[in-house]
């Protein structure tokens, strides 16, 4: 009987083990299976880029744009692409928010990331984007910033700090609700 | 035909709960005719699932898009070929041809049982029947293949374009079938246990039947490295995926289950032991079915995913009470007839190879719990793959290739100090001379040359046995050739696996040659450029296109040349200086040592229905190395971006895959005329009961 | 390592118990001790390194793939930055550091669990699970080999009981005059496995 109880046990507490981290696993898992590259989920997320990131990228009319230029200011960072559908979906949207809130301190940033310039220039003209753009070709500004697929914002406060970051499409109302966020937050208001 | 289908189905159910039934009930109630009308009751079950899956097959030749089913993996334009393919490329079609598999091999299995286990047969049946209700179950009320569309769709999504190449005729069916077919000996072992048949009847059909669940799976698996080697273009061949973890682990308990078998049958040991293994096996196997579909871990496989992982874990722990709690309740009864006399004999080899085999599988369960373990303990999510399961597992694999070179030469019993000398005394020998031969030739990487160094002690310990066998009965008068088959011929199982044991040693060369001296490297190329890297240099020629309704295909056509570095000083040492491996030429003018050698076409397609690319990759293969292209991209600027690599010695691992199941075969070839066949005359039984055959 | 191992079992003090299983367990740990102080970075050119560190580093959109592998885009910017990094003169574990600080998923970027605390458990227990197995299979050879004496009561039990045998063949008897077989008489096989002609000449 003793050989039948150290199997019992030797056996069974780490089958047990096992198994009872399959069950919880099973009931964690809500069974998606593949995530595509292209955000379509909004969501804020909690940040996981180092809060002083900053590029220096050469816009379309060949000036060369850094975060730091845009101290003082409330700055969004955008990526995405010309490609993308949910941020066709998105261009008027911010299109006509910029033009909104330009004049309250807030300054947008569109880096277009894995694209080239004739679709970013169509993608501009089509939606009336007045905004700054850049072409990141190769991805790898987007790297820096932890962005793993598109459209993908930041959110940098007046001090040059990123605060904020959201993945997947905004409505108008998810983005002008974070823009009074941060102005409102630059001017020491307090809600 | 989903009519027709769903029918069959029910009345699947309904005969596989009439076997479990009447075979129990029949049993513990002494009526012998309910017995057998369980029994034929599982032959007509099979009939069932040939119905359903026809029925299921003709809606696939017949576009029948009403079927839900039938429109998600075919469409009209599909390659009839592929019909089978489609047959099991999703989640409902894969489980009823499980059904299939299993209740064809059930029905085989009690067909040709020997008569001398008609007690445990009842016990066996029901235990095949389980199983097989189980998969009915799910199939008719989780996983219907016949389940209809409201509006019916013009034409169907097609087949998944990653499935149309030659290797999924074969690699699923024979991965599922493999994994399925391990039930066969458990339900023996099982049979015997819960009937009280405690002697050695159930070993020889037992070994026979998970010798060939184990051949499928084996040979399933290789031919899945082929396929990804040749189609996935990421230049592998395995990735110690969850999915592909899951398939090798019962493989692994299978494998110490074969060679510890042996020592059952012919020493009447480690009968605990086996019944031991077979159960885990085949709770692995369950395990492997409940990762598939639906498991809490991500896998790269995930054509297959389902939500049903909460159905399959349960299944799974139905098994694993059941095989454990049998286990226990007769671990009292299983008792070896014999004592072990020597740690120097083979069956102790058997044993520390057996807790080797199960010391990976351990390991790599190991490994695919563990980001559910991180997750659960501390909250962060943390990925286990290929470099946790290279450095983990490698040198437990190293052990078990030495230990496939030690345990054949130590006899049964005990060994004499003068015979281990002599045996042992060649392969070491050659072992060493290989190992300073690599050292004096430069070759870099000390785990790579000791591996190399055991490998050549197995080669040569099967030769040196091989040889003096030979030698043996070429002297008595054989001609060389016909003695060594003589010598294979008379005793098959023990030379069949040597066979086998030979291609696990090619398959070894692969694994080393291509772990551990890789070469890649990585670049875009405009027409007329080339790539150097090493002693070829790739130049791209020409590219073509096509554009058919389901894809748009482009290929590249490339010449190889063997170059000779010299000619290209200069450019190799600016590269170097770079830390390059490779260099791009923009002038391809051969120079005066470039000797055209090959043309690759590497191919790119792009699938816009399901927004997948899929490639394949031009391969020049020679033994010594291969060189591969793998197109990554056709770039709107004409360029084409390649990966390359030089994957030495490759060429082997898919050579063994002959060997594998040569060896396999052979080992299986039936012995002596009386076991071929079921037992069934009188003078047959006397015959095996007064030991004259 | 493994060339010692026979020389010693051959000597004069052959066969016995404990410098098979020194020497088996030595020769695991040597393996395992070169196998982990493997490769080091400086023997490397830059573009080993760079493929080294692809498939140390996990895609973040795909499913169980390393960038290596994968020809999603980030895939793609990854690899660039990897080598922009590489040619910056970083190390590989700098490189490594660079991408969790900065994945959304954190640590699991890494394709194998790094650093010590808990993830010291993925490395730790693969060692226990290999000298656990070889501990237990070397103790019961020890177990079997001690047993001698009680083998023969249990050869008795292996094979059933001669009532045991004769409900055996009436049953048999029933079932294949229901199937319409001639009756057999009851097999048992007798006894284990016999002897085969097949053991080495000289054991």
């Amino acid at each position: 009987m003793g050989q039948r109880r150290s199997v019992l046990i030797g056996v069974g507490v780490p089958v047990l083990l096992v198994l009872s981290l399959f069950v919880w696993g099973v009931a964690q898992n809500d069974g998606v299976a593949g995530r595509p590259g292209v955000n379509d989920n909004f969501g804020e997320v909690s940040i996981s880029t180092d809060p002083m990131s900053d590029f220096e990228l050469t816009t379309l009319s060949g000036e060369v744009v850094s975060i730091a230029d845009y101290r003082g200011k409330v700055v969004m960072v955008d990526f995405w692409s010309s490609w993308c559908v949910p941020c066709r979906v998105e261009g008027p949207i911010l299109s006509e928010t910029y033009l909104k809130w330009r004049d309250r301190g807030v300054e947008f940033v569109g880096i277009a990331i894995w694209d080239s310039e004739g679709p970013v220039l169509d993608f501009i003209e089509l939606h009336g984007i007045e905004y700054v753009n850049v072409i990141d070709a190769s991805g790898l500004t987007a790297v820096d910033f932890g962005v793993t697929g598109i459209p993908e914002k930041f959110f940098i406060n007046t001090e040059g700090e990123i605060v904020r970051k959201v993945i997947g499409p905004n409505t108008r109302e998810t983005l002008e609700s974070i823009l009074t966020d941060l102005t409102d937050d630059a001017l020491g208001v307090t809600r | 035909m989903a009519d027709l289908g769903v029918m069959a189905l029910l009345l699947g159910m309904a005969l596989s709960t009439y076997s479990v039934v009447g075979s129990v009930v029949g049993v513990k109630t002494g009526m012998p005719a309910l017995v057998v009308s369980a029994r034929r009751a599982l032959y007509m079950t099979m009939v069932t699932a040939f119905v359903a899956s026809g029925a299921l097959i003709a809606a696939f030749v017949q576009n029948e898009f009403t079927i839900k089913y039938v429109a998600e993996h075919s469409n009209s334009v599909m390659d009839r070929a592929f019909v089978w393919v489609a047959f099991y490329s999703g989640n409902e079609g894969s489980l009823l041809y499980i059904v299939l598999a299993l209740s064809i091999m059930s029905a085989l299995a009690i067909w040709f049982a020997p008569r001398r286990m008609e007690r445990s047969m009842p016990w066996t049946i029901a235990v095949l029947a389980v199983v097989q209700l189980f998969y009915f179950f799910v199939l008719i009320f989780f996983a219907s293949p016949f389940e209809l569309l409201d509006v019916i769709p013009e034409e169907g999504r097609g087949i998944n374009p990653l499935l149309t190449h030659p290797g999924m005729f074969s690699h699923p069916p024979m991965l599922m079938g493999g994994l399925i077919a391990i039930t066969i000996p458990f339900a023996f072992a099982s049979g015997a246990l819960i009937s009280g048949n405690y002697g050695d009847d159930w070993v020889d059909v037992a070994r026979v039947s998970a010798i060939l669940a184990w051949g499928v799976l084996g040979a399933g698996m290789l031919i899945g490295a082929w396929w990804a080697y040749t189609i996935l273009g990421w230049g592998g061949y395995w990735g110690w995926d969850p999915i592909e973890n899951v398939a090798l682990m019962p493989w692994l308990v299978l494998t110490a289950f074969i060679h510890s078998i042996m020592v059952q049958k012919r020493r009447g040991m480690f009968r605990m032991w086996n019944v031991a293994l077979l159960n885990i096996a085949f709770v692995l196997a369950q395990l492997g079915m409940f990762i598939n579909r639906g498991g809490p871990v991500v896998s790269v496989h995930s054509f297959a995913s389902s939500a049903l992982g909460i159905i399959f874990l349960s299944f799974m722990l139905l098994s694993l009470l059941f095989a454990f709690g049998l286990f226990l309740w007769r671990m009292p009864q299983l008792k070896s007839d014999r004592a072990m006399e020597s740690f120097m004999s083979r069956e102790a080899a058997f044993l520390v190879n057996n807790f080797l085999f199960l010391a990976v599988m351990g390991v790599t369960l190991w490994g695919v719990v563990f980001p559910l373990f991180s997750d659960l303990a501390r909250d962060v999510s943390v990925s286990v793959s290929a470099p946790y399961f290279d450095r983990a597992n490698g040198p437990i694999l190293l052990g078990i290739v030495l230990m496939m070179g030690v345990g054949p030469l130590l006899p049964w019993r005990k060994s004499s100090a003068r015979s281990l000398r002599r045996w042992f005394a060649w392969p070491l020998v050659i072992a060493v001379i290989v190992v300073v031969v690599l050292v004096a030739l430069g070759v870099k990487r000390p785990i790579a040359i000791l591996s190399f160094g055991v490998v050549a002690f197995v080669a040569a310990s099967i030769m040196e046995e091989w040889w003096r066998g030979t030698v043996a009965r070429h002297r008595s008068g054989d001609k060389w050739a016909r003695a060594w088959w003589r010598l294979v011929n008379g005793n098959r199982p023990r030379h069949g696996g040597y066979i086998v044991h030979l291609s696990i040693l090619m398959l070894g060369l692969g694994i080393i040659g291509t772990n551990f001296y890789q070469q890649r490297t990585d670049g875009a190329l405009a027409l007329g450029e080339s790539l150097v890297i090493d002693n070829y240099r790739i130049e791209y020629v020409d590219s073509d296109s096509s554009s058919r309704p389901d894809r748009i295909a482009q290929w590249a056509e490339m010449s190889i040349y063997r170059i000779d570095p010299a000619d290209y000083a200069t450019e190799i040492s600016l590269a170097r200086a770079q830390g390059s491996d490779s260099f791009r030429l923009k002038d391809s003018t051969r120079r005066p040592n470039d000797r055209l050698i090959d043309q690759i076409q590497p191919w790119h397609g792009f699938y816009p229905d399901f927004n997948m690319a899929s490639v394949r990759s031009g391969i020049r293969s020679t033994i010594v190395e291969d060189l591969y292209v793998i197109p990554r991209d056709f770039l709107s600027d004409g360029r084409i971006s390649i990966a390359v690599s030089i994957n030495p010695l490759a060429w082997w691992l898919w050579a063994s895959g002959p060997f594998f199941i040569l060896g396999t075969m052979v080992a299986l070839w039936p012995q002596p005329a009386v076991e071929r066949r079921p037992v069934r005359t009188e003078k047959q039984i006397r015959a095996l009961a007064t030991g004259d055959l | 390592m493994a060339s010692r191992f026979p020389f010693i079992v051959i000597g004069p003090r052959a066969l016995s118990v404990r410098p098979a299983a020194v020497l088996l367990a030595s020769t695991m740990i040597a393996i395992f001790a070169v196998a982990t102080g493997c490769i080091r970075e400086d023997d490397l050119t830059l573009e080993q390194r760079a493929h080294q560190l692809y498939s140390q580093l996990m895609c973040p959109v795909c499913d169980a793939q390393t960038i290596d592998g994968s020809n999603a885009p980030i895939a793609q910017s990854m690899r660039l930055k990897v080598r922009e990094l590489l040619d910056d003169g970083k190390t590989n574990s700098e490189i490594k550091e660079y991408f969790v600080l900065r994945s959304p998923e954190g640590e699991a970027i890494l394709a194998a669990p790094e650093g010590g605390g808990f993830n010291l458990l993925a490395w730790i227990v693969p060692f226990f699970i290999t000298f656990g197995g070889i501990g237990i299979a070397l103790l019961t050879i020890r177990n079997l080999r001690r047993s001698n004496a009680r083998s023969a009561e249990f050869a008795a039990a292996g094979s059933g009981s001669a009532t045991d045998q004769n409900d055996l063949a009436k049953y048999l008897a029933q079932v294949d005059r229901d199937l319409g077989i001639s009756p057999i008489p009851a097999a048992g096989k007798a006894g284990p496995g016999t002897p085969s002609p097949d053991e080495k000449a000289d054991s």
